[in-house]
This record gives C-alpha cells, structure tokens and sequence, in this order.
C-alpha cells in the first residue's frame, strides 16, 4: 500500500499514484502528497493501474480532492481502474463527478 | 557501550555535562568510598542524597523520590538486597533504576543482582568511565518507561472519554431513528453493527396517503463520525413522510442538509423507496448502494436495481433519478449494504453478489437463506464492516401496512364552521409542496384525523390536475407507457421552472351539518381549462396511466365537479360524528 506522486511544472499537472488498497490507512499520504497550492495546478490524474482494492473512505478522500480544485469535473482524471475498482466508481456514480477513463 | 556511543560523557571533569540531570540516592557504609562516589556523580552534574545503610536509604527515598538508587550489597542494619526489596515494593509497579555496589566481581553476580530487584551491578574500585555510562543509560530507561507509563494513562483516558462518548452518541442515535420508525410484518431486517454505534441506516415510515416509504442507508466509514448524520437524516425522513412529502421531495431534502453540515469526504450512500398499492408499484430512488434484486418468487423472475445517482451530499442540487417496478403477490425485494457483498470467507475471497442471487433463486422468501449462506460462508471470519439486510415484501394488492380499522380512532370533533384559502405563484410552485400545507391546515383546524388518506388523496389529486394540465397544460396520454410516465415528468420539472406567470388558488371551506361535517375543496387555475366530459369517466380508465385520479375522486368525495372552462374544479366531502370511518 502506498501512493507517489509527479508533479509536472510545465503542464501544471500532478499524478498520483496508488498502489495496492486505496483505503483509510492511506488518509496521511493522500493529504500529503494532494496539499499542493491550487494555482499550481490544472489537472490532477490519479493513476489506479496498480490499485486493488478502493472502500468508501478513498472516495471520500477523491472528493476532498475534487472540493480543492473547485468542483471541476474535467479537472480530476481517474484513469486505468481495475473492473472492480470501476465496479465501486459505477455504484457510487462517479463518472459524474470525475472524468473517468 | 552502546549508551556511551550515544551520548558521549566526558567524565572525570569536573564540567561534564550530563543529558539527563537527576537525583541520585547512594547508600555505601565505607565513608572514603561514599565521598569518592558522591564527587564523582556530583561531578557528572547530578544532585546527591547519601546515606550509611539500607534502612536509611528507605526512608530517604521515600522522603526525596530520587531517578536512580545505588546501594552496596553488603551494609549494616539493613544491606542493599533488603533496601532494594522495600524500595520495589514501596513503588508498586513504578520505576526506578537501582544499581547494586559489590566487591566480588560484578559479572558473576549479574543474575543475582537482577533476580534481586537490581537493574545493573558495579564492582569495586569503579571504572569511572563505566559508572557514567550505566548512569546515563538507565536513566534514559526510567524515562523511557516514565513516558511510556503517562502515555498509556492518557490513551486510557481518551479510551474512556471516547468510550462515554459513543454510548450518548448511540443513545440520541437509537431515539432519533427509533422516534418514528414503523414496524410492518411486510419489512424483514438484520442490522448488525461492527462498532458499538453503526453506519448502517434503516427507516421506515407510512404516509398519510397509504404509501409505504423505506430507507436504507449506509455512512461513508463507521462508528461516531458515520453517524452523524444519523439524525438530521431520519427528521427529515419521518417529518417530511408523515406530511406526506414525495421520496424525490425527501431525497432533495436530505441532500441539501447532508451537504449543508457535513465535510467534503462524508456522504451517505442510500435507497429511499415507496410501494403504492393503487398502482401496485415500486419506486426506487438509488443512490451508491450496490445491486439491489426484485425478485419474483413465483416465477422466479430476478431484476437487478442498480445505483443510477450519485451519493447524497456531495452534490449542491440535485435531481433524482427514479425507478419505476410493478409487483405482484409474491415480489419481494432484497436490499443490501456493501459489508454483506464484501465479507470475506475463510478462502479470503468475498461472499460476493452470484452467492446472493443463487439464494434468491428459491421458491418463497429469501431473507433466511442469505442469512443462513452468509453465516456458513464467514464462520469464524472477523465482521469488517456493518452489515444490513433488508427484506421487503412488495405485495401492494393486499399490503398488510395499510392501516386497518382499528388503528383508525374516532376522534370527538366538534363541527365548525371555517373557511381559508391559499395562493400559490409560479415562485412558490416551484419550491414548495402545497398539499402538505394544506393537509397541515386541514388537520390542525378540524382534526380530522381519521379521514387523513382520503383528504391527502383529494387534495393531491386534485391540485396535481391544476398544476399539470392547467397550468402546464401538459398532455396526460403520454403517462400510458412507463418510458412516457418519465418523459412526462421531465417535461413537468422543465416547464414548470420556465413557467413566469400564472397561479393556482385552493379554498377550503367547512360547515357543521347534522351529526358531522362537510369540507368544500376547491381548486382554480389561471389555465385555459379543458372539454371535460364526465360521462368518459368509466371503469374502464382504471386501465389507463391517466384518467385514474379521477376515478378516485368520484369515488371518495360527495359530489365532484368541474365549473365554467374546467379550469376550476369544486370537491364535497362529508363525515359523520358517529360513524367517521369513510366509506370509499
């Protein structure tokens, strides 16, 4: 369980990537590695090529996230998600409050 | 050495500097040695008390409670073993490191010395440098265990504070939910909660109208913070339910309140149902919980319901989606909370939703064998999240909530005479409800409470008519087909917002007549009206989507007109002292 992430100056995009279960316990991380000054950033990706498992908590934590940079749907990309991560996405309708893909 | 490694003290100066200062208690009966000692430890920086013997030495500790005891083995009146024995007892479970002085050689002694209550031994003459070092690190120890011993006391009393906490938190809880919730044979559960206080949410209610009304919901994480939202959740669910509020009103409702108190990571993913027995339908508002089934038990006939809205309160406003199911006799539906889905077996992989679905498939009821598969599958497995099952037996044609005749009391009213009368713009219509404002009035003033459900129905129906077809002037046929019953209320919701100008007017008037009462219900819009033509209205419009309201309305009120374009409608109800039960 972990989460990284990138920060591209240039195109003012941050990636996050997390690794394994995207619960609670990852709480610290996420706040650590999402606390960036909003005028720094455009877009923010999520990467969960590598993410197992996702429980209501994470979600919570996309949300905060989303509340950040204004509510934007465009700007917060979830990208690679494994069926039964995109299974949680689908029950919970995410897809209209992210761009899911 | 280690200690010495790191923190180096420079011993034997007399300017050494200690990490650590400390009160130090000696107890040595040779006086050359005791001074050499005291300089010594003095010279590391720490305070000295001492002493010529272990009698001594007790009284002395218990007087200045040094950090750290040294005593020689071997002294009169009272020897070291002794002293350290009362010094450990005298502490009961505190600690203070205590080094024992021998002239035999120490580490042959070492076990003994431990077994004695003694944390290190030194031999004499001592190693300066030695000395130091077991000083500075049994010292670090005993404030190591200091630090660890008040902090566990603190983490016993946040235990405890928490502790108090949840069981008032689960109090007010149990009565908010409890206040109102009504228990019907139809409505089958287990809520089976992981920490003292659940996430879990089951409410059920029945409305003025007959209708029977359920919601499920399920707190983003568990215990205290989950719940919350707990009770501004069932107020507005029983308050708004008891007016007789639509799930889509209720649902809005609880949105915009969740969203409204609570942070950005808190959200409420739940159900919120009604069973109408007139149309013998369903109505699911899904809002993140996983499948849930409609089942068929008769013809095995299974619908998965998916979640087709977003959480509530994430959203600033919002729309529910709803959706529409006929029932028969033997539909049941099964809802359910992610911790059933979830569990995990003893093979590690999740009970899963094809587990639920082969239960379901039985002929009859399926609540026990969910249950009775779901204990087989997590024998023995630790619970990891609330579990909630819901059992809902749909049958609307003879539903066993609807209230009977005796629940219905026989209120002594006194007949009055009172009229009132209500105006609503395109403004208010477009935020509020009239009929739970009226039905209020209407039950305040007279209390006619026992002719609850035939006035709610009068007064919806027939204001429903003034709102979409007067002043919307939208086409009733298209409800014929359920895709056309979804068209038809989205069309409403879009004009209505569009709608500038116009109004709907609802008088209500009351005379006492012999033995009872009659309430006049009239309803004028400023539409055009409509070619109204009583004698179409037959039985044979209960078919129809549309056409029923007004079968209804004929068949609960006195008399029932339409005056001038039809644009304005008047309804008689009458009710007698002795016999207030309405015949309908």
């Amino acid at each position: 369980m972990s989460v990284s992430s990138q920060y591209n100056k240039d195109k003012k995009e941050l990636v996050i990537r997390v690794t394994g279960r995207f619960d609670f316990s990852l709480h610290q991380d996420f706040r650590k590695v999402s606390d960036m000054d909003k005028q720094a950033i455009d877009r923010i990706i999520i990467d969960l090529s590598k993410t197992d498992y996702l429980d209501s908590s994470a979600l919570g934590m996309l949300l905060v996230l989303r509340e950040k940079i204004n509510n934007n749907k465009n700007a917060i990309h979830l990208i690679h998600a494994k069926p039964d991560v995109k299974k949680i996405f689908q029950i919970a309708n995410f897809d209209q409050l992210f761009t899911i893909g | 050495m280690m200690a010495a490694s790191f923190h180096p003290v420079n011993c034997g100066t007399a300017d050494a500097a200690p990490q650590l200062k400390a009160k130090i208690l000696i107890a040595e009966d040779s006086i050359s040695q005791r001074k050499m000692l005291t300089a010594l430890i003095e010279a590391f920086g720490h305070e000295v008390i001492e002493c010529s013997d272990g009698y001594q030495a007790f009284e002395l500790f218990k007087e200045y409670r040094p950090d750290l005891v040294i005593l020689d083995i071997i002294m009169p009146v009272c020897d070291g073993i002794n002293a350290a024995k009362h010094i450990r007892e005298f502490l009961f479970g505190e600690y203070i490191p205590i080094i024992f002085l021998t002239g035999l050689d120490a580490e042959e002694k070492l076990d003994e010395c431990h077994a004695l209550g003694g944390d290190d031994i030194i031999s004499k003459p001592f190693n300066h440098r030695l000395l130091s070092a077991k000083i500075a690190s049994l010292l670090r120890v005993k404030k190591l265990y200091h630090d660890q011993v008040t902090q566990a006391k603190q983490l016993e009393h946040f235990r405890q504070l928490a502790q108090q906490d949840q069981e008032i938190a689960a109090s007010i809880y149990k009565n908010f939910i409890n206040a109102g919730f009504f228990e019907t044979q139809a409505l089958r559960y287990l809520l089976s909660p992981m920490a003292l206080f659940n996430g879990d949410i089951l409410l059920s209610a029945r409305t003025p109208g007959n209708l029977l009304y359920v919601l499920l919901g399920d707190f983003t994480g568990h215990g205290l913070s989950a719940a919350m939202g707990a009770g501004p959740t069932a107020e507005i669910f029983y308050g708004m339910a008891q007016k007789g509020f639509s799930i889509n009103e209720i649902t809005v409702e609880i949105n915009r309140k969740l969203m409204m108190i609570m942070p950005a990571n808190f959200f409420l993913a739940a159900t919120i149902l009604a069973l109408y027995p007139d149309s013998q339908t369903v109505k699911l508002i899904n809002c993140g919980l996983p499948d849930h089934y409609l089942v068929n038990h008769e013809t095995g006939e299974i619908i998965t319901i998916l979640s087709n809205n977003v959480p509530l309160g994430i959203l600033s406003s919002y729309l529910p989606q709803e959706q529409v199911f006929q029932t028969s006799v033997q539909t049941y539906l099964y809802l359910f909370t992610d911790g059933i889905i979830e569990a995990l077996g003893e093979g590690g992989d999740e009970f899963g939703t094809e587990r639920i679905k082969a239960c379901l498939s039985v002929k009859g009821p399926g609540f026990k064998q969910v249950l009775d598969a779901f204990h087989r599958f997590t024998q023995g497995q630790d619970q990891k999240d609330d579990l909630t099952l819901v059992e809902l037996h749909c049958n609307s044609l003879n539903p066993i909530w609807a209230i009977t005749q005796t629940e219905r009391t026989s209120i002594d009213v006194v007949p009055l005479a009172w009229k009132t009368s209500l105006e609503f713009e395109p403004s208010a219509l477009r935020k509020v409800n009239p009929v739970p404002i009226v039905m209020n009035s209407l039950m305040e003033i007279q209390g006619l409470k026992a002719h609850r459900e035939a006035l709610y129905v009068i007064v919806s129906e027939l204001f429903t008519n003034a709102l979409e077809h007067g002043l919307l002037g939208l086409d009733s046929s298209l409800k014929q087909t359920p895709d056309g019953s979804m068209r038809f209320y989205e069309l409403r919701e879009q004009q209505l917002q569009q709608l500038s100008e116009g109004k709907i007017t609802i008088s209500l008037s009351h005379l006492p007549v012999s033995q009872g009462g009659q309430l006049i219900i009239e309803v004028q819009d400023s539409g055009k009206g409509f070619d109204f033509n009583p004698e179409a209205l037959n039985d044979n419009c209960m078919d129809t989507y549309y056409g029923r309201g007004m079968i209804l309305l004929k068949k609960l009120c006195q008399s029932f007109e339409y005056i001038g374009s039809g644009n304005q409608v008047k309804a008689t109800y009458e009710w007698t002292m002795l016999n207030t039960q309405h015949e309908s």
